[in-house]
């Protein structure tokens, strides 16, 4: 009886041992990894949130590295517990760049909407000075001249707007500003001309 | 003792468990001898090349390699994912059958292509920034030497909502150099710089069309500083590109005022109401004051002469004008200036106290000769291959 419960324990042991040797890379964890990825590529963290969207790649890559590393171990010495815990980091990493171009993408398109917004009321306030300004001789060409620059204003405000459709809030963002720039010049332009016809 | 085959796959234990245990311990022992001896002989995994070539991918992506050497990076990623595979592959084999020389091979592939990824980035990336600033300092230094003359000057208006559309992109390509994306900061200034540059010829064609009669307007200011030399008396000299007119005495210099012109100024006078100041040797033909003239003060000259006559009947026939344009007159040089555009019919217009002045010296019969530009001529019977621009005496 000694004999065959000696045999069995071997046998179980053995079993468990070949079980634990038989250890699998998380593949489901792994999936999860590559999707939070792919979200935070879709949400372009690699433009609003690069180092952390670089980080997360980095970790996937590395948990990569360790699963050929523990497979080209034998079946009975393999542990998969530090891909584990690399798969975790890089679905937090993309997690939070997903999360983090998400912040930084509605900062730069609430920038981008509010100086649109402020565009509109600087180009009327350029025709209202218009109106304002000197228009007789001296006045007629002049008029022409920011008539024509305010065309220009127009035309890439249109871009502006285009970008702003297409989600490319850098590019409205600074298109925007440049129009608001341009704006501002011309105005200062008219109060002179208004100021120096008025004396004021 | 028995044997009991149908019920044990093993032969009958000894008698003796410790012998058992032993037997077993020494299989055991065996086993793991020889499992560790395969491994042992066995290829070893490329591990550290692996690593190294992982980590200078990201070392390569942390340079913003994805923005400035994009297709390298690409490759090198391409190539870790091969190492990879490779890697995988040989460990579906058995443990003593591995050769991880494919492996080994691409990990260093992608230790060379994202090596030179990061060196491309930094050195496209250090360009990009010395060309966006230099690039666009420059085109700003050239915005704000052409925009002056450019408001004054009468000019397309299309070829001025080019240039205000170069200045609106140099304004974006700032943001975006400040921002640090160089790589679109370039891309928006070449933008600006193309418009601005296009617009600037455009202008300088306008010019060059201008300074045709370069020589003409030499001999005309030269026989007129001449005359005053000879004859020890007044007389005007109006040089429309730079907005001025100079009083000399005995063949010299005496004063100078700035004055302002008709909207298209920037020519030769062809008709009447087209704008243009004429060019030409004239004299003074009448001086109007109070309720003589609605501008202060004027001096009436004798325009239209033979050769303005003779210019006009050609352009006629030749079609370049209509046949039932007028040539125009009534030019002066008058008061009511200093509005700061070029807004009379054709007329030079000074600032009041500067036409008193004017006013006084000049006398019924004095010469006054109208140029598109003293730029180049001399302007003293003397020095007649130097150029005195500029250097006469401030209003």
């Amino acid at each position: 009886m000694k004999v065959k419960a000696l045999v069995t324990v071997l046998v179980v042991v053995f079993a468990m041992a070949l079980m634990l040797g038989c250890a699998k890379a998380p593949q489901q964890e792994l999936d999860a990894a590559k999707a939070a990825l792919d979200a935070a590529k879709a949400a372009e963290a690699d433009r609003y949130a690069p180092e952390m969207y670089n980080a997360a790649k980095d970790s996937l890559n590395a948990a990569l590295a360790e699963i050929e590393k523990q497979n080209s171990k034998f079946a009975l010495f393999r542990s998969f517990k530090s891909v584990k815990d690399l798969v975790a980091k890089a679905t937090t990493a993309a997690n939070e760049a997903t999360e983090q171009a998400a912040v930084t993408k509605e900062k730069v398109r609430s920038e981008a909407e509010g100086l649109l917004a402020e565009v509109a009321p600087a180009v009327e306030n350029v025709k209202k000075l218009m109106k304002k300004a000197p228009r007789g001789k001296e006045g007629k060409a002049a008029l022409e001249a920011i008539g024509s620059e305010l065309a220009a204003v127009e035309a890439s405000l249109a871009e502006a707007n285009t970008a702003m459709t297409n989600g490319d809030f850098l590019t409205a963002r600074d298109k925007a500003q440049a129009n608001l720039q341009k704006l501002a010049s011309l105005a200062e332009e008219l109060q002179q001309a208004i100021s120096k016809k008025y004396g004021r | 003792m028995q044997w009991h085959y149908s019920r044990y796959a093993v032969p009958p234990a000894p008698e003796n468990p410790r012998n058992w245990f032993l037997v077993v311990n020494l299989l055991l022992a065996v086993t793991l001898g020889a499992i560790t001896l395969v491994v042992e002989w066995s290829a070893q995994p490329p591990v550290a090349q692996y690593d190294e070539a992982r980590k200078a991918v990201a070392r390569a992506r942390s340079l913003q390699a994805n923005r400035y050497a994009p297709e390298l990076l690409l490759n090198a990623e391409l190539y870790l994912e091969q190492a990879r595979q490779a890697w995988a592959s040989e460990n579906k084999r058995w443990i003593y059958r591995r050769d991880f020389n494919r492996t080994c091979h691409y990990a260093n592939k992608t230790i060379d292509v994202a090596e030179h990824a990061a060196m491309r980035a930094t050195t496209v990336r250090d360009s990009l920034h010395w060309v966006a600033s230099t690039g666009i300092a420059l085109i700003k230094k050239r915005i704000d030497e052409i925009r002056p003359r450019f408001k004054d000057m009468p000019i397309d208006q299309l070829v001025r909502q080019k240039f205000a559309l170069g200045e609106i992109f140099i304004m974006e390509s700032e943001e975006a150099f400040k921002r640090g994306d160089y790589r679109r900061a370039v891309a928006i200034y070449q933008v600006a710089a193309a418009k601005i540059g296009s617009a600037g010829d455009e202008v300088l064609q306008i010019l060059d069309g201008y300074f045709v009669n370069t020589a003409k307007w030499r001999k005309w200011v030269q026989e007129t500083i001449q005359w005053s030399a000879d004859n020890d008396d007044y007389v005007l000299l109006v040089d429309k590109l730079a907005h001025t007119c100079l009083v000399y005495k005995g063949g010299s210099e005496i004063a100078r005022f700035p004055v302002e012109l008709g909207p298209n100024w920037l020519g030769h006078k062809r008709q009447r109401g087209d704008g243009a100041t004429p060019e030409g040797r004239y004299r003074i033909k009448k001086k109007k004051e109070e309720r003589h003239t609605v501008y202060y003060k004027a001096l009436e000259i004798d325009y239209p002469n033979a050769e303005d006559v003779a210019q006009f009947n050609a352009a006629k026939w030749r079609g370049e004008i209509s046949a039932r344009a007028g040539i125009g007159g009534l030019i002066e040089v008058h008061g009511d200036g200093g509005k700061g555009a070029n807004w009379t019919a054709g007329c030079v217009a000074l600032r009041n106290r500067d036409m008193d002045k004017v006013y006084e010296l000049a006398q019924v019969g004095t010469p006054i000769t109208i140029v598109g530009s003293l730029r180049g001529i001399a302007t003293t019977p003397v020095e007649i291959n130097a150029v005195q621009y500029g250097a006469g005496p401030k209003p």
